[in-house]
């Protein structure tokens, strides 16, 4: 079998069947969080580049306090809670150490990646006793969510009915986060500090206020992402848990020129390859490695901000070629 | 009338031990335009900071209306009513008009901001004062005069009654000015107090009723403004008589060092910048090129200096053509440029005045020992140029950041006139220093035309320009609009009409400026 025909059989079978749509927004959600949180906190000209590793720690907190509370009942709700709270700490240390400190935020991120895997490991074995994964632990899941009437419509009920509880509020928070950032007060600080730092601190903005603010908000939503991976798609923390997905979500933040609604269809086209990786990992396959298909969703998204960075470089240059020509028609109505 | 602001005795000792301000009194009435003037480095920036809760005074008293006030920020000094109108525009490009004037006073309907609200406290604010702004509109679509307004209006809607301006003309074409000063002046008939800094003489003579001269930190004295001339304003400012005519000998150009030949440059986005010009500079001869900012001078200098290439015409230096030079090659062909921005090309900020002055030069022999540097030579070196360029310093290892606009500008001077040259490419050389360090570098200049130097001179000052140049270029729209052999002819009001297009030339006249 040839490679193109294999590629055309798994898309054939994976776009007929429901999991695979189900696969897509379960995927979509923790990278969709991820990209939200570095979101408000680009709107503030701070990128947060600890994303993925505040979404290592969140994500083991999250398994460490639901296991002590037995794993079940409100068990993974106090984990929840718990994670987003380290998410938030951990967003405050960035700005602890960015703005106060004022050491380069990017080596702050890397900084943090490099502690949070560290630690989390860490963390597991002195726990645990074991180095890869946390599943001695009874840490339970966030139940999933049946809505009423929507189950009920056949295929698209069984794809929308059903998910977990933090994949719906992951695209609820998208619209949350749009009227944050476009229709309240903080937003229009947050925006304006992140633009013109100086013209805020002019009319009296603490600059440094408004952006630990969008730290720790953006702490909060690593925080929700990490519990996601650790107590809904999967129910224990593993070294490799997180796989990128913070990165990723930091991608898609930028293709979405840190806006959420373009965000979240970026993300969406990223859990597509996702799903069809994973979907591909249960067909037997001849031609294609399914090594190869692992990477393609890391494939994709460098295709992407590559496809972006040259989209926005046009799109400058145009707006620039605009503003040329309209200067043109000011002149002249000047010396008219 | 009651002083509504005043300033009393104040003092500011920055951390690194230099005295801004050595109590200086400064006060102002309920509706006046009052003019702060002082050199580079005199102090007025330091007293305006203060006066705003920037900066807080080490001694001494801000009075207002009577009662004394302590401003920690600028926050409190707008709640005191007062309001500054920054050198750079504190704007968010992306933002609205009437976002940006509500910025830190958003008016709020629940949980969300309130933009309806905002658009109309602007309006509101733009037809009490007569300012015509639309609030919707986006600031970076706006052009640069009536962002200046936005600023204005920015200080207003907060109730601003003492409204700074830091030198607000700079950036200003001549009709925006006039624009402004009209406004002003309806602003102060409104009951406001203006203080007005600048560096430009006759606009304070135009528009201010008094004025303050501060002069290295200590207040001169304060003047009602139909009592003193422009002359004298500037010998208060720098306590001699600054020669408004350069003295110069008339020119005696003789071969070509620069030759321009049908440049075509266009910028990234693919517009056509430089279009078709032709010109030459010869030695012994300085040559304006005057326009409004905007029309090609920029890109033109750009591709001179071989900071930009061209592909269309030819740019010879020596007989050699620039595109094929690198910056260093074009260097030993005899160029040197002083750069319009003196801190982001024209020096090293955080390095020492003496490393900078000998940068271009430090790999020549004498200022080098085998494998090492000859520190003995180069300090010898460098101290006698600062003395020779006045540069006001401690000493040749302070950091050149740590010295006033003008000072950068002698190091960056200094620097490039010591260097072997043919050509000298001097970008707005006097843009933002004081009155002494400009007339110096003018002079320097002058000496160097008679040291059979070529020289090419750009300026938005028309009073440097006109008085400096032997003859003139000017460009409008990419192209070179007028050439005037001999400026001595020319009047203001005729540059004036050129550079806006009203007047052209023919285009033998303009031929005329390349000399074959």
């Amino acid at each position: 079998m040839s490679v193109f025909t294999e590629i055309w059989s798994i898309l054939s079978t994976a776009f007929s069947t429901t999991e695979f749509y189900t696969m897509i927004i379960e995927s979509t959600a923790p990278i969709l969080l991820a990209a939200l949180g570095c979101a408000i906190a680009a709107k503030a000209n701070a990128t947060n580049m600890g994303m993925e590793g505040i979404m290592m720690m969140s994500a083991l907190v999250a398994v460490l306090v639901s296991s002590a509370l037995g794993g079940a009942g409100v068990g993974p709700w106090v984990g929840l809670i718990a994670a987003v709270v380290v998410g938030c700490i951990l967003g405050f240390l960035v700005s602890v150490f960015a703005f106060r400190l004022k050491i380069d935020i990017i080596l702050v991120g890397i900084a943090m990646n490099l502690i949070c895997t560290g630690a989390s490991v860490f963390l597991m074995y002195s726990i645990t006793g074991d180095r890869t994964t946390t599943t001695s632990l009874i840490s339970g899941k966030l139940p999933s969510l049946s809505i009423p009437l929507i189950k009920d419509i056949p295929v698209i009920g069984t794809v929308l009915s059903g998910r977990f509880v933090l994949t719906y509020l992951a695209f609820i928070l998208v619209a949350v986060l749009s009227f944050l950032l476009f229709k309240t007060k903080l937003g229009l600080r947050i925006r304006a500090v992140g633009e013109n730092e100086n013209a805020a601190e002019s009319v009296g903005i603490s600059s440094l206020k408004i952006k630990t603010i969008a730290l720790i908000i953006s702490g909060a939503f690593g925080g929700l992402g990490g519990a996601f991976m650790s107590q809904c798609y999967l129910a224990y923390f593993s070294s490799g848990l997180i796989a990128g997905r913070g990165f990723i979500g930091l991608a898609a933040c930028t293709m979405g020129s840190a806006n959420p609604g373009i965000i979240c269809l970026c993300c969406l086209a990223f859990g597509i390859f996702y799903a069809i990786s994973m979907f591909s990992q249960s067909m037997k396959l001849f031609a294609i490695s399914s090594y190869a298909l692992l990477a393609l969703p890391y494939a994709i998204v460098l295709i992407g901000v590559v496809i972006y960075s040259i989209y926005t470089r046009n799109k400058e240059l145009e707006r620039l070629r605009g503003l040329d020509s309209e200067e043109k028609t000011e002149q002249n109505k000047a010396v008219e | 009338m009651e002083d509504y602001l005043v300033m009393q005795d104040v003092t500011k000792i920055y951390n690194n031990g230099i005295i801004a301000n050595d109590k200086v009194n400064f006060s102002a009435k309920k509706g006046e335009i009052h003019a702060i003037c002082g050199e580079n480095g005199a102090g007025k920036t330091t007293l305006m900071k203060m006066l705003f809760g920037i900066e807080q005074p080490d001694e001494g008293k801000i009075i207002i209306k009577g009662e004394e006030m302590r401003l920690n920020s600028p926050t409190d000094a707008i709640k005191a009513g007062i309001g500054m109108v920054h050198q750079h525009f504190m704007q968010v490009p992306t933002l609205t008009v009437a976002e940006n004037v509500t910025l830190g006073i958003e008016p709020t309907k629940g949980l969300k901001f309130d933009h309806n609200k905002a658009v109309e406290m602007t309006r509101e604010c733009c037809e009490k004062y007569g300012f015509d702004i639309n609030p919707e509109a986006h600031i970076q679509d706006l052009s640069v005069g009536v962002k200046q307004k936005v600023e204005i209006v920015k200080a207003l809607v907060k109730g601003c009654e003492i409204l700074i301006l830091d030198e607000p003309t700079a950036v200003l074409t001549p009709q925006e000015t006039k624009e402004l000063f009209i406004q002003l002046k309806n602003l102060k008939d409104s009951g406001c107090t203006i203080i007005f800094i600048s560096h430009k003489l006759n606009e304070v003579k135009e528009l201010c009723d008094r004025v303050t001269v501060i002069k290295k930190g200590k207040t001169i004295g304060v003047w009602n403004i139909k009592d003193v001339t422009e002359a004298d304003i500037s010998r208060y400012m720098v306590g001699v008589d600054v020669d408004l005519n350069i003295p110069k000998k008339p020119a005696e150009p003789k071969e070509n060092v620069l030759v321009v030949k049908d440049l075509t440059v266009y910028n990234e986005a693919g517009k056509k910048k430089v279009d078709d010009v032709s010109f030459s500079v010869r030695k012994g001869e300085i040559v304006g090129i005057a326009g409004v900012e905007g029309n090609g001078q920029r890109e033109l200098i750009d591709v001179i200096t071989g900071l930009a290439k061209y592909n269309y015409g030819s740019v010879t230096l020596m007989g050699k053509e620039v595109k094929d030079l690198n910056i260093h090659e074009l260097r030993k062909a005899g160029l040197v440029h002083i750069p319009e921005d003196r801190n982001l090309y024209g020096c090293a900020r955080s390095m020492s005045i003496k490393d900078n002055m000998v940068a271009d030069k430090i790999a020549n022999p004498e200022y080098n020992k085998g494998l090492f540097i000859n520190e003995s030579a180069i300090k010898a070196d460098t101290d006698k140029w600062i003395e020779e360029y006045r540069v006001l310093c401690d000493n040749g290892e302070q950091l050149c950041g740590m010295l006033s606009g003008g000072n950068v500008q002698k190091v960056v001077v200094a620097r490039e006139f010591t260097s072997y040259s043919e050509l000298v490419v001097s970008d707005q050389p006097t843009r933002g220093i004081d009155v002494g360090a400009a007339e110096f570098v003018r002079q320097r200049m002058v000496e160097m035309r008679d040291a059979g130097k070529a020289i090419l001179l750009i300026s938005a000052d028309l009073a440097e320009i006109m008085s400096l140049s032997d003859s003139l270029i000017v460009m409008h729209g990419g192209k070179i609009n007028a050439y005037f052999p001999n400026v001595k002819e020319l009047t203001e009001e005729d540059l004036g009409f050129y550079m806006l297009g009203v007047k052209h030339m023919s285009d033998e006249e303009i031929g005329a400026a390349l000399h074959e």
